[in-house]
């Protein structure tokens, strides 16, 4: 006998259930939680762990009377699981009033323990072909009872709780209670009222399996799709197990053999592999969606809304999006998004479903105690909201917006651990359950999801809003640039020019795009480049600089520029020069008028001071001059002595001389006004040349004269202006005559614009750069010792002076020279 | 705050907790940033109304800086042409019904209650009522269909017009039922009250604290007394008795309604509480909890769990304090305007004068409740509450000056004569010169034979350990400045009948405790008269 109870199956279930459930005890401690059902369950496992020790050792008994010993002790642990289990599910169903039947149970257990060693529990133990068996007194009869009734109430409890609740995970945790529930009534049912071998043991250990994976893993393990998964691989399974079996079958027919090689089921793996793996696959999603159609839908309308959102730049249509994807997946009645607002100040609905849609405040301040706390949370729920001390009392703004979308969850989008992206804000389901954790992880995952996407926005539209800056700014230096008078230009490092504004066609005549790409030089009169790169290279201080520099037009014109440059650095080398133009050749042409002007009204200025310096002296020397003149032609006609007479005729002939001087110096000094009638310029040239035609013919002198016809008159007297051509004409005699004794004088005269100019041009020995300047004063001459007074330039200055004209040389040295006349045109 | 009466079943003591308690979580900066908000939704919601543009100005203030800056300080008088006369046109929102304080000079106090106010003052009674019942922190061992015995005053006094609408908020089982008792009087009503309770059982026990300690008088002496009454005979009640006798066997003394009432919660109002502490501890087998409010705003405060402290609730009405220094200045000069600090402001162990705004489309603004209440902690370690503690002190204007040293509230003279152990009806005290010299005048009927020098002593020596300011006026002045009249037994209840003949209000059925007016003096020193 004891040999054949020493058998394994009978002794190793108790053992295995005692240590499995002690194993539990501490999995179930140490991961369990603080809930109070959870701490019962700890008894509870730990009942079923004590009496299944018991069990052993009543299984394990050498006797009948050990056995029946063991088997009293360990119906107050069997009867304790009963209690427990009940108390379990008051606790967890939180049914407050059946706490007196718990009590009542506990009292009854107390009862029990009181009354084990007796016979009225256990009468005695027998042995059955598969062991020990008890025989049950009275009142274990009345126990198993009460133990069933317990369960059966706990059970509907569990109903009732079931029946009420709205969270889907709650009715799956209650579906492992529910299902855990049934094994101890099995258990107690046929090892109390039958006489089949013992099961309680196993009904047990399936009780607080079953329980500890409720509560352990209820977030993860979903008993729903244990059953789902199992059906979806039987499916598959079949699908490719039945062709299998068709074609081991057929190969069998075919070899007529009913052992099939071990090659051959190889090879129809092999094939069925490569074959059927696209069946495989449609079969999965067939499964899938059969069984899993909201999960399977959830699938899909992520990865549809990750393809179609990877594009989308905006928030708005972003939004959109969203809030449809997740009204429609989730069956939600409203669902609202809120992202920052452009001063970061609100969070606003950019995009909303449902209810939402008429809201009047759509709007969250950034610094509302629900945003703040938002921060650092993850999805939470309306409810678990309302649980939070600090939001109990939102502003009513807020609450407003949460009750107008009737919020059931709240969903921050983070980008960082503190920093909002956005919100998305939840209505009830359509349904009116609560969202499962499935939905919540699918609307985590979309969380994260638009986190990326509203990142990519966020930065699309800072790139957006730089590329805008930079097109403005762009644009506004560069309409900068082209409104200014002034040219702007860059050089890369070689010299060549690679930008150069458009105003430089207004001062070159080229277009910006017949400069660019030429060497900078090349457009500066006889390449006086101001700068190069290299230039600056050699500059570390890097100053600016600039001068003044002409540049040789399209047309062919010279104009003056003022260049500045600056150079562009990259790092340390100097990569381009980049700088301005300004055309200053007005301003050279009225500096140069200015710088003539003031020669003029120098030279005028001190040729005035001269002439009345001379009139003065000529007013004061004539007189005496006239005493010597009278009282020496008066010697004259009485002195016969022939030395005397010699004397006298110097003296007469010396103040001769010094009475034309004064005279001279009388007319230079404008003492004598002209007196002007209109004049034609060639008569007054003709005339003055055949006066001294003779002269320069026995001079050697060849006189061309290209006299412009149709010269408009001249206001001008005559007289005068005959003295100062024919003054020119013997000064040019003279120089060529001294120079060369012969040479060519050119006469032209010509209309420029308002002027009548008369040139005089020859061949003679030219005048030097100094005396230019000072051709006109009075007494200067180059013919000292040769009779020259000195006043004929100065005298012909004077008249030109007083009829509004100009009078000037131009010479180079050894190339003969122009003495050019100058007379304003008037109207008639 | 509430919860659907569907999910009532369905939640956890933690989650009552949470939802109702949850405020004691806060810091002190949440609390006010709290205050804030509701005080900037409050500004919007009463300014268009005609009285909320009186007080607030227009436009309102913008800011809860500005508010503080610009709103006066108000007084009922303010208030009172509109208030007085009802007058519904003047507030932001048509009240759900109107209150009356009790008034110390027989004149009402009227005050409008919105259903706002109402479903959060109700809130905030269960808030209460699950501190009470707490054994730790977070488990309440009250829940939905709880028994309450309520002796409090009916409607339309505060406690009584709220208590109307609690059923509709909380699932819960008043006793004695609210249509039965509808028309009873305020006896007639506790009597039904404990009689179905005897039956039924109570849970929690709302009450006013003295009233307490008189039933729990006269039940122990009366127990032996009690004759079996046919109501008696029901097996519920007899099973009450009979546990309750065998505690009181057990305990050797008679029986006391702890042995036949086992309470989960005593809610108790008025400054009293914590005078008969101890006593209603003794009687009814825990100390009571301790509401703050009064008309003006229904419950603001409760008293803190595992503390004796006073804790604020956030969201009834705005908080300013009044520092005491500013209220004598303010005393001295009516010119003065006295600065006020918010809850994050104030400093342990000062005292201030509350200054309360409504929430909830109320209408009273920066209102002076005249009450003085000391802060005695900023927080309290042991129940993890990190909000300022408070204890009341007493009203602003019910004090007696004594001597120039001493200001006796009613509070230290109660106590005082409290800690004497004398068995007393009732008492009123006011001040009396004699010969240029102020006395405090006692006005006490006692319920055994003493003499008036020995109760002069007994209470002068109790008054020196209340308030050490009196016993500066031994000290200083060699002076013993109290002065006892006994009156005759029944002297009050001849008061209390007389008053009721003439159909006055239960609030004006006693005169007050402190400086009754002087025709309520000599009517209680004729009626004494009459007794001997």
């Amino acid at each position: 006998m004891a040999g054949s109870l020493l058998n394994s199956a009978y002794l190793l279930p108790p053992i295995a259930a005692g240590i499995v459930a002690f194993g539990l005890f501490v999995l179930v401690w140490r991961w369990g939680g603080k809930h109070p059902s959870t701490q019962i369950f700890y008894l509870l496992i730990l009942s079923v762990a004590i009496w299944s020790l018991l069990i052993f050792g009543m299984r394990a008994s050498p006797d009948v009377e050990r056995a029946l010993l063991w088997d009293r002790m360990a119906v107050i642990p069997g009867f304790a699981v009963f209690v427990l289990f009940y108390h379990l599910t008051v606790a967890y169903t939180e049914r407050r009033h059946q706490t007196k039947l718990v009590t009542a149970g506990y009292a009854i257990l107390f009862v029990l323990t009181v009354l084990s060693p007796t016979r009225l529990v256990l009468e005695g133990m027998r042995v059955e072909s598969y062991g020990y068996a008890p025989v049950l007194g009275p009142v274990a009869y009345l126990l198993g009872l009460i133990g069933i009734v317990l369960l059966a109430i706990g059970i509907s409890n569990l109903l009732r709780r079931y029946r009420v609740s709205r969270s889907y995970d709650e009715r799956n945790r209650l579906l492992y209670f529910l299902g855990a529930g049934a094994f101890p009534i099995i258990g107690a049912f046929v090892d109390g009222f039958t006489n089949l071998p013992p099961v309680a043991i196993w009904a047990n250990l399936a009780l607080i399996l079953v329980c500890a994976t409720g509560i352990v893993r209820h977030q993860l393990l979903d008993v729903r799709v244990v059953i789902r998964k199992g059906l979806v691989y039987l499916t598959v399974s079949l699908v490719i197990a039945l062709p299998y079996a068709g074609v081991v079958y057929y190969v069998q027919y075919v070899l007529q053999s009913r052992t099939t090689p071990l090659w051959l089921h190889a090879f129809v793996i092999l094939l069925f592999a490569f074959l059927l793996r696209p069946l495989y696959g449609w079969a999965q999603e067939s499964v899938d969606r059969l069984f899993y159609r909201g999960r399977y839908d959830h699938l899909k309308e992520l990865q549809r809304f990750i393809q179609e959102t990877q594009s989308i730049v905006e928030p708005v249509r972003l939004g959109e999006r969203l809030v449809k994807l997740v009204s429609d997946a989730l069956k939600a009645s409203s669902a609202c998004l809120l992202l920052p607002s452009k001063d970061l100040l609100e969070l606003e609905i950019v995009a909303c479903t449902g209810q939402g849609e008429s809201l009047p405040n759509r709007t969250l301040r950034s610094d509302s105690r629900l945003v703040k706390w938002l921060e650092g949370r993850r999805l939470v729920s309306r409810e678990e909201l309302s649980l939070v001390p600090e939001l109990q009392s939102l502003p009513k703004a807020d609450q407003d917006l949460l009750d107008g979308v009737s919020a059931e969850l709240i969903v921050p989008i983070r980008s960082t651990p503190e920093r909002l992206s956005g919100v998305i804000i939840l209505g009830r389901k359509l349904s009116d359950a609560d969202y499962s954790d499935e939905e919540r992880v699918l609307l985590s995952t979309l969380a994260s999801q638009m986190v990326v996407n509203l990142e990519n926005v966020h930065l699309y539209e800072q790139a957006k809003m730089a590329a805008q800056a930079l097109f403005d700014s762009e644009k506004k230096y560069r309409e900068l640039v082209e409104r200014l008078r002034d040219v702007i230009y860059v050089l890369d490092e070689n010299g060549t020019v690679t930008y150069v504004s458009p105003s430089v066609e207004g001062f070159l005549g080229y277009e910006a795009s017949e400069i660019i790409g030429h060497q900078f030089k090349e457009f500066f009169e006889a390449e006086e480049v101001p700068w190069t790169v290299e230039s600056f290279q050699s500059n570390p201080s890097g100053v600016p600089q600039a001068g003044e520099y002409r540049i040789r037009t399209k047309s062919g014109q010279l104009r003056w520029f003022y260049a500045s440059g600056q150079r562009i650095m990259e790092g340390s080398r100097v990569t381009g020069v980049q700088g301005i133009l300004s055309d200053i050749t007005e301003r050279k042409q009225a500096e140069e008028r200015e710088k003539v002007l003031k020669q003029e009204l120098d030279k005028t200025s001190r040729l005035a001071s001269i002439g009345q310096l001379a009139a003065g002296v000529a007013h004061e020397i004539n007189n005496p001059l006239t005493g010597i003149l009278g009282f020496s032609q008066r010697l004259l006609r009485k002195c016969t002595d022939e030395g005397i007479v010699r004397d006298l005729n110097r003296i007469h002939g010396e103040a001769v001389r010094a009475a034309r001087v004064v005279e001279n110096l009388l007319t230079f000094a404008r003492r004598k006004g002209p007196k002007k009638d209109y004049v034609q310029v060639n008569e007054v040239i003709e005339k003055a040349l055949d006066l001294r035609m003779y002269e320069l013919k026995t001079s050697s002198i060849q006189v061309t004269t290209e006299l412009a016809p149709n010269l408009p008159p001249i206001m001008a007297d005559f007289q005068q202006l005959q003295q100062v051509l024919l003054n020119i004409i013997v000064n040019a005699e003279q120089a060529m005559t001294e120079a060369s004794g012969g040479g060519a004088l050119r006469i032209r005269s010509s209309q420029e614009d308002d002027r009548v100019v008369v040139a005089f041009t020859d061949s003679g020995p030219g005048i030097p750069e100094e005396n230019l300047q000072r051709l006109f004063e009075p007494f200067f001459s180059t013919k000292t010792g040769r009779g020259g007074t000195g006043l004929g330039l100065s005298v012909c200055h004077g008249i030109i002076s007083e009829h509004n004209g100009k009078i000037y040389a131009e010479s180079v040295e050894g190339e003969g020279a122009t003495f050019i006349v100058e007379l304003p045109i008037v109207a008639p | 705050m509430s919860i659907a009466g569907n999910k009532l079943n369905s939640v956890s003591h933690e989650e009552l907790w949470q939802r109702y308690c949850g405020f004691l979580d806060l810091t002190v900066d949440e609390f006010v940033q709290i205050q804030k908000d509701l005080l900037m939704d409050q500004i919007r919601d009463v300014a268009q109304s005609k009285l909320g543009s009186l007080i607030l100005g227009n436009p309102p203030p913008g800011s809860v800086e500005e508010f503080r800056r610009t709103v006066p300080l108000t007084t009922y008088q303010d208030y009172e042409p509109y208030l007085s006369q009802k007058r519904e046109d003047v507030l932001a929102e048509k009240p759900l019904l109107w209150c009356h304080s009790a008034g110390r000079s027989g004149v009402f106090k009227w005050f409008p209650y919105t259903a706002e106010l109402v479903n959060k003052g109700i809130d905030r009674m269960l808030s209460g009522i699950f501190i009470a019942s707490a054994k730790e922190k977070g488990r309440t061992s009250i829940g939905p269909g709880f028994r309450f015995l309520s002796i409090l005053p009916p409607a339309p006094y505060m406690s009584g017009s709220v208590f109307q609408y609690f059923q509709k908020r909380f699932p819960f089982r008043p006793i004695p039922p609210l249509e039965a008792s509808e028309n009873m009087e305020f006896q007639e009503r506790i009597e039904k009250g404990f009689q179905i309770a005897l039956k039924d059982g109570v849970d929690v026990i709302g009450a006013i604290a003295s009233v307490l300690v008189k039933m729990g008088e006269s039940m122990s002496g009366e127990s032996r007394k009690t004759k079996l009454s046919k109501s008696m005979l029901h097996p519920k009640v007899m099973y009450r008795l009979g546990r309750a006798f065998l505690r009181a066997k057990m305990k050797k003394r008679g029986i006391l309604p702890k042995d036949i009432w086992p309470t989960k919660a005593i809610m108790a109002g008025g400054m009293d509480t914590v005078i008969y502490r101890k006593e209603i501890a003794r009687y009814w087998g825990s100390e009571p909890y301790q509401f703050y409010g009064f008309t003006e705003s229904y419950l603001l405060a409760v008293q803190s769990w595992k503390s004796h402290g006073l804790v604020f609730f956030p969201d009834i009405a705005f908080l300013e304090f009044i520092p005491y220094d500013d209220l004598l200045k303010h005393k001295d000069d009516k010119a003065y305007r006295p600065s006020t600090v918010l809850m994050n402001e104030l400093e342990a162990g000062k005292s201030y004068e509350l200054v309360i705004s409504n929430y909830h489309r109320m209408p009273l603004c920066r209102y002076r409740v005249r009450d003085i209440l000391k802060v005695i902690s900023l927080g309290n370690k042991e129940n993890g509450v990190n909000l300022p503690h408070f204890e009341f002190v007493r009203r602003a204007d019910d004090v007696i000056p004594l001597g120039g040293l001493a200001w006796l509230d009613e509070g230290s003279i109660w106590q005082a004569i409290a800690n004497t152990g004398l068995k007393y009806t009732d008492w009123s005290a006011c001040k009396e010169y004699d010969q240029s010299k102020a006395y405090l005048r006692l006005y006490i009927e006692l319920k055994d034979t003493r003499e008036p020098a020995e109760i002069e002593r007994m209470v002068d020596e109790q008054l020196k350990i209340v308030d050490l300011d009196y016993r500066d006026l031994d000290f200083y002045l060699k002076f013993q400045p109290v002065r006892v009249t006994i009156l005759t037994p029944g002297t009050y209840s001849r008061y209390i009948d007389e008053k009721r003949k003439e159909g006055a209000d239960l609030a004006h059925l006693k005169p007050p405790h402190i400086n009754p007016p002087e025709a309520a003096i000599r009517h209680l020193l004729e009626l004494s008269q009459v007794g001997k």
